[in-house]
Order: structure tokens, then sequence, then C-alpha cells
């Protein structure tokens, strides 16, 4: 049977994220700097040191996508590049409910300024978004409702 | 409490629970979830001696058993959804293979001051996600459930504009 490894995502150059050389906190992460190998996807995107617009491949297309901690932060951003792949439906999870649609609507307009050929990726994305407010660290007293939001029911 | 809320150009449906408030279900906005992204973490700066076990028990919580939860609850409903469509008989697509991504950090593999809950919870996370990847592939033989982890460095998200303030 296959064995998912752990995936390790190699950072993009060095003109991308500012990293502390030496910084006490956190002992001696990295002294030199090393060459960093660009991680590039099946499609066309290219690296640039900000957002590039590239063309949604809706390899996402008909998939659900559910992300804790989707308010900001990588699950934010992991949430927008699904929209941009032309995932159908993105469950954001989070805590509070003002920062929840404050990311919808952030996700709004920014997948506004997809590039695409396709209808899907672009159109009605407030109905690709829904919101789950809950605490994930209390997730033992509502497992039931969080399976529930995960079952399809014909 | 459920509701559609107004924000600008749009409306999102929005389902909320929380501290076990009344839970009203509407099948109507009912999602089979197919890629679960655990993101959700918190952490706070501070070296263990002056950490409080309550502090410490919210990130273990909310950053590894909170993963370990969402999980399992994709799991369960894979194996719910499964046997419904086995019982339909519909003429449908093979549904898409689960997948879960779990944000672990570089502090789960390389040391460092201040964020010993969260390292150790982090670290907690690549066990998890080898795990679930061969215990589902073992368990449910009709089922491609896959499992992996990013390990990120540090990515200019509010967390860490957090630590370094």
């Amino acid at each position: 049977m296959a064995v998912s490894l752990v995936a390790q995502v190699r950072m993009p150059g060095p003109s991308l994220f500012a990293r502390p050389v030496n910084d006490i906190r956190f002992g001696c992460l990295s002294i030199a700097r090393r060459r960093h190998h660009r991680c590039f996807s099946s499609t066309r995107s290219v690296q640039k040191s900000s957002v590039t617009r590239f063309q949604s491949a809706d390899r996402l297309s008909g998939r659900t996508c559910l992300i804790t901690g989707g308010s900001s932060g990588i699950g934010y951003a992991i949430a927008e590049r699904f929209l941009r792949e032309g995932a159908s439906s993105i469950i954001l999870v989070g805590r509070s409910q003002k920062r929840l649609e404050a990311a919808a609507a952030d996700l709004r307009s920014s997948a506004g300024e997809i590039h695409s050929t396709e209808d899907t990726a672009s159109s009605n994305v407030s109905d690709r978004i829904r919101l789950l407010v809950g605490d994930v660290g209390e997730l033992a007293s509502w497992m039931r409702e969080l399976e529930q939001e995960m079952v399809r029911i014909r | 409490m459920d509701a559609r809320t107004g924000t600008g150009n749009g409306t999102h449906q929005i389902k909320s629970i929380l501290n076990g408030s009344s839970y009203n279900l509407l099948t109507s906005i009912q999602a089979k979830v197919d890629i679960l992204v655990n993101a959700a973490g918190v952490s706070f700066s501070s070296i263990l001696p002056r950490s409080e076990p309550a502090d410490i028990s919210h990130v273990l919580r909310t950053n590894l058993e909170g993963a370990m939860l969402t999980s399992r609850a994709l799991i369960r409903a894979a194996i719910r959804s499964r046997v419904r469509t086995r019982k339909n008989e519909d003429t449908e697509a093979i549904p898409f293979s689960k997948c879960i991504i779990n944000v672990s950090s570089l502090l789960a593999v390389k040391g460092g001051t201040g964020a010993v809950p969260y390292a150790a919870s982090k670290a907690g996370i690549l066990g998890l996600t080898r795990s679930v990847a061969v215990e589902a592939s073992a368990s449910l033989k009709d089922l491609i459930i896959r499992s992996n982890a990013i390990v990120p460095g540090y990515i200019e998200t509010p967390m860490i504009s957090g630590w370094f303030s």
C-alpha cells in the first residue's frame, strides 16, 4: 500500500522572505544561504516577488475543501489558491465570525482578479464560500456536527 | 444559530457552533468534503518554565488534537458516505479521493526558543500525518485517503509577526 510522505516545502529565493539568520530565539536555524530550488507545479506558474497571475487550470473543480484556520495566514492563502484552482466549495472554519466574514470578502475580491477562460472560476464566488464558526480547540464537544458537515446527503 | 449575513456585494452562509449553542442542521447546505486542510494553530511566546499549564494544554489541544479530530471526522464521514453510496447503487462517477493536508512547522524538526508547546504540537502533526496515511490505507480497502503535511519555515503571517513584535 502506498504510504504518503511528509512533503517538505522548498522555500523560494531569498528575495521573497526575509529569514533571520542568527536569531537567538530560534537557535541556529540557518547560518549560510543555500541555493533554493523553485517549487514547480505541474502547470505554469512563475515565482515572482508579488502575486502572479496565472490561468486557473480548474484542477480542483468539483472538489469541496474544509480549511480550519482559514481566516488568516497560511489557511487563508490556501483558500485563495484553491478558489483560483476552481474548487467548487470552500468551507472556512474559525472562532471569530467577524474575521471569517472579512476573509470571505477578501476572497471574493481577489477571486474577481482571476484571469480565466473558464466561466466557473470567477462566477458566484459567494456561493462557493461557506463559513463555519467553531473553536477547533474545543472540537471534542461538536464532533458530531463537524462530521455531519462533511457528509453528503442526497 | 444559523444565518445568512450580508457583507457588501454578497452573502455567505454561516453556521455557528460555539459553546454548545443550539445547532440547526440545514440539509440544503450539506457538502461532501474531500479535502481537509488543518491550518488552525495557536501559539504563545514564552519559555517553558514561565508557561502556564493551561496555555500549554490549549496549544496542544488546538494544534494537535484539533487536527486529529478533524481527520477523524473526515474519515468517519467518508465511511458513512461509502455505505450510503453502496446502498443507492447510483451510476455515479467514482468519488474523489480524500485528502488531508496538515500544516506543521520547521520547529517540529528543528529546535527553537520560546515555542516549546507549539513545536511539540507541530512535531505531533508529523506523526499524525504518517499514521493516518498508513492506517487509512491498511484499514479502509475501498477508500482512498491521502495524508500529507506542509513544513513551513518563516512565512509572513499574523502569527509570525506576533512572534517578532
